[in-house]
């Protein structure tokens, strides 16, 4: 897993990263005292390892949408760590179902890797997917305050890309945007639940509010600063 | 309207095309039908013909033509 160490109000903040395979999703970690967060957890078991050294107690999961690619290590990370599920109302609704759960985009995407080289990772992974639910814990409307161990989230809906998009600030400083912002792609609204109406008077105004120097931990690409993206 | 109409509806609304243009529309023949645009293409299509398409269909689904034959498995005559 790589690791991002960043200094936020006198604190350091280290920040674990792997990559959910086909469209490179990013799954964050991050640990205070014996409790970990997880963002949008893929199938690793690095993680466990990661979770197994710093002798973590409690796994608290935290999506910032609904799309299967990030979110579909939750039940698997459930299982392991007995971790609770936290997300925006929309997106609870949407991962309570198995049509909301659908992998067709990545089985897509897995099927046109194939064809280029020859693989079979869509043979795979066709015979090894069981259509699930996803049991949510608790969730939020439009705005809610998280507060685990020593890490204070301010949590926000922000709709547009699909409706349970979400952004979670971390220390006023540090904002976990999801597919609601990435550094250099335009965030997708051409999903038939996405509602530019609501992107544009919801996501990005709460977007363009932010200090130019907050740190953006995208759901795929790199962390970047605010002002190195000219997506908002 | 025909089932044909229907199809050609879809991808008319989907894709933001005229209907001149589906014939022959290819998979990742224009910007729009990228693997984000099929998706949406598949919901349309599921919704207006009142059925769920399988995984191996959906993938399967590379142009115009090779969805009315693939919908054709779904009882859906053109």
């Amino acid at each position: 897993m790589d690791l991002f160490s960043f200094k936020i109000q006198d604190k350091d903040v280290l920040v674990y990263r792997s990559k959910f395979a086909p469209v490179n999703t990013n799954m964050y970690v991050l640990i205070t005292g014996k409790e970990a967060v997880v963002f949008d957890p893929n199938e690793n078991n690095k993680l466990l390892q990661l979770l197994h050294e710093k002798c973590i107690e409690k796994v608290h999961i935290l999506l910032t949408h609904e799309h299967y690619d990030h979110t579909n290590g939750v039940n698997w990370l459930v299982n392991h760590t007995g971790a609770d599920l936290y997300c925006q109302k929309n997106c609870a609704e949407v991962i309570q179902t198995k049509k909301g759960n659908n992998p067709a985009l990545i089985a897509l995407v897995w099927a046109n890797m194939d064809k280029q080289d020859g693989g079979h990772r869509y043979k795979d992974f066709k015979e090894r997917f069981v259509p699930y639910t996803i049991i949510v814990d608790k969730t939020f409307d439009k705005e809610d305050r998280l507060k685990i161990g020593e890490l204070e989230f301010q949590v926000t809906s922000t709709p547009g890309h699909c409706p349970g998009a979400s952004c979670y600030k971390l220390f006023d400083k540090m904002v976990f945007t999801g597919d609601t912002l990435l550094q250099h792609n335009p965030v997708i609204l051409s999903f038939r639940e996405s509602v530019k109406d609501d992107y544009e008077k919801k996501a990005l105004p709460y977007l363009r509010a932010l200090p130019k120097d907050t740190i953006i931990m995208p759901g795929h690409g790199d962390p970047f600063v605010l002002k190195d993206t000219k997506n908002i | 309207m025909t089932n044909l109409e229907k199809l050609t509806k879809v991808f008319v609304e989907s894709f933001g095309i005229d209907a001149e243009k589906t014939k022959g529309l290819q998979y990742q023949g224009i910007d729009q039908w990228d693997s984000v645009g099929h998706m949406s293409l598949v919901a349309a299509i599921e919704d207006e013909f009142d059925i769920q398409l399988d995984t191996d269909d959906i993938i399967d689904m590379s142009s115009f033509e090779k969805a009315q034959e693939i919908l054709s498995k779904y009882d859906v005559k053109f």
